[in-house]
């Protein structure tokens, strides 16, 4: 026994080197982001509250370029609100269409407390819990575009899987053409991401504005996400086309976003397949 | 008394890392800072201590990063083959108490044993990220990138502190 004993003691630097490697790889092997413990994720109290107090400290460096992009936001958005206004006068059907949109999604704004754009799988994480209405499967987009989807929320804050992360995809259509396609990045360029199994058929031209379609619950149809870069080319036997997109929205100076709450996402989500 | 000074200055480097170098990209290659503490620790620290504060210092980045496991594995590996690596470039009878920089006198010896050292670091840590080969050229740009830049950062530093 004694002998046991001094073996343990002399080997000692190797089993605890051993202990520690297989700890390691447990939490290694729990990648997928659903299943990880609440304690080891960027969306805890500790992480949330440490980012936050640094976030804070950081936006006041970004006010100003901030402040020009809410300027020429604000005075598209109030192009935009008048040309809907007239439409609104001149259609009945178009009144009674944006008025639902308008019901059924509602907005909250959140700060990002951490963001990182240099790893394959890059997350977010959000100033906004559960106790303040986010769930998961929501939408997140900021002032230029999509920016990902909810994935784990805790009572103050929410990990967000960025669209800079390749288990993320994304259904998206041309704003000109009613095809869809699917939208992921590929972990090389944090501005460009591939939209993938769109028809052969789609007509489109360079800077042609992409954009998210009404089939999933996390995003209203027309949410913008980039424009068309470029054409992959394509052997004759495929169907599809595949088109790099220049994302609009800016990862790496991401401060306030928008979580987007569908009120019909239950509702959508208890008719799927998967329920019956 | 050493182990607390070691714990303090290797929390330090993490939270800068996790807080703010994590941040700074460079082609998509960083500056791992939490590696300058790691390589310095104390030579008469317990060696499972050594080893227990490489998983410290690499589980709590990797609860900031969102990649649990990844850095806490890779630390851990490079804290077990410290000792080793630092037996290639100084005879064992040699290795005194206190800082690594006494027992690797001069910056050609000490650039050596840093490049080694992190190299190992960066391409275990990238590997285990990217789980396979894919996209190959822009993984081994990144490694090189970090690599580069962790080496360069440690060695001005060192510089620095020994003409102090």
């Amino acid at each position: 026994m004694s002998n046991l004993m001094r073996f343990f003691v002399r080997n000692a630097p190797f089993f605890t080197w051993l202990i520690l490697t297989i700890i390691s790889i447990i939490l290694l092997c729990q990648r997928n982001p659903y299943h990880r413990s609440v304690w080891l994720g960027g969306a805890n109290y500790v992480t949330g509250a440490v980012y936050e107090a640094s976030a804070n400290a950081y936006s006041y460096f970004g006010l100003r370029t901030i402040n020009e992009q809410q300027l020429v936001r604000i005075g598209e958005l109030e192009a935009e609100n008048n040309r809907l206004k007239q439409m609104m006068l001149q259609y009945d059907d178009a009144q009674k269409h944006a008025s639902d949109t308008i019901t059924r999604y509602t907005y909250r704004i959140a700060h990002v407390v951490s963001n990182s754009i240099g790893k394959i799988e890059n997350y977010l994480v959000l100033d906004k819990g559960y106790e303040d209405g986010v769930r998961q499967d929501q939408g997140v987009a900021d002032h230029n575009g999509v920016v990902g989807i909810v994935s784990k929320v805790s009572a103050h804050y929410s990990l967000v899987i960025s669209l800079l992360n390749p288990n993320l995809r994304l259904s998206v259509s041309l704003k000109n053409d009613e095809s869809y396609g699917s939208l992921w990045w590929n972990g090389s360029n944090p501005r460009y991401a591939l939209l993938e199994d769109l028809p052969r058929t789609v007509k489109f031209e360079k800077g042609d504005t992409v954009v998210t379609t009404s089939y999933s619950t996390s995003f209203p149809q027309g949410v913008p996400v980039g424009t068309v870069e470029e054409s992959f080319d394509q052997t004759e036997n495929n169907n599809f086309l595949t088109l790099r997109i220049r994302l609009f929205t800016d990862f790496q100076s991401i401060h306030d976003v928008h979580v987007i709450d569908n009120a019909d996402a239950e509702e959508i989500k208890s008719l799927s397949v998967d329920n019956i | 008394m050493v182990a607390v000074y070691s714990f303090i200055w290797l929390m330090v480097c993490v939270l800068l890392q996790v807080l703010v170098f994590n941040h700074l990209h460079l082609w998509g290659g960083i500056v791992l800072i939490y590696m300058l503490p790691l390589i310095k620790m104390p030579v008469q620290l317990a060696r499972s201590l050594q080893i227990f504060l490489g998983f410290a210092c690499g589980l709590i980045v990797d609860i900031f990063s969102n990649s649990p496991g990844m850095h806490a594995l890779t630390c851990t590996l490079t804290m077990w083959m410290r000792l080793p690596l630092l037996h290639m470039f100084v005879i064992s009878d040699d290795i005194k108490s206190g800082a690594l920089g006494k027992n690797l006198k001069g910056m050609p010896l000490y650039a050596r044993f840093t490049t080694l050292i992190v190299a190992l670091h960066v391409i275990v840590l990238y590997l285990i990220e990217s789980f396979s080969l894919f996209n190959l050229v822009p993984l081994l740009i990144r490694m090189i990138v970090t690599m580069s830049l962790t080496v360069l950062f440690t060695l001005v530093v060192e510089a620095v502190c020994r003409d102090q």
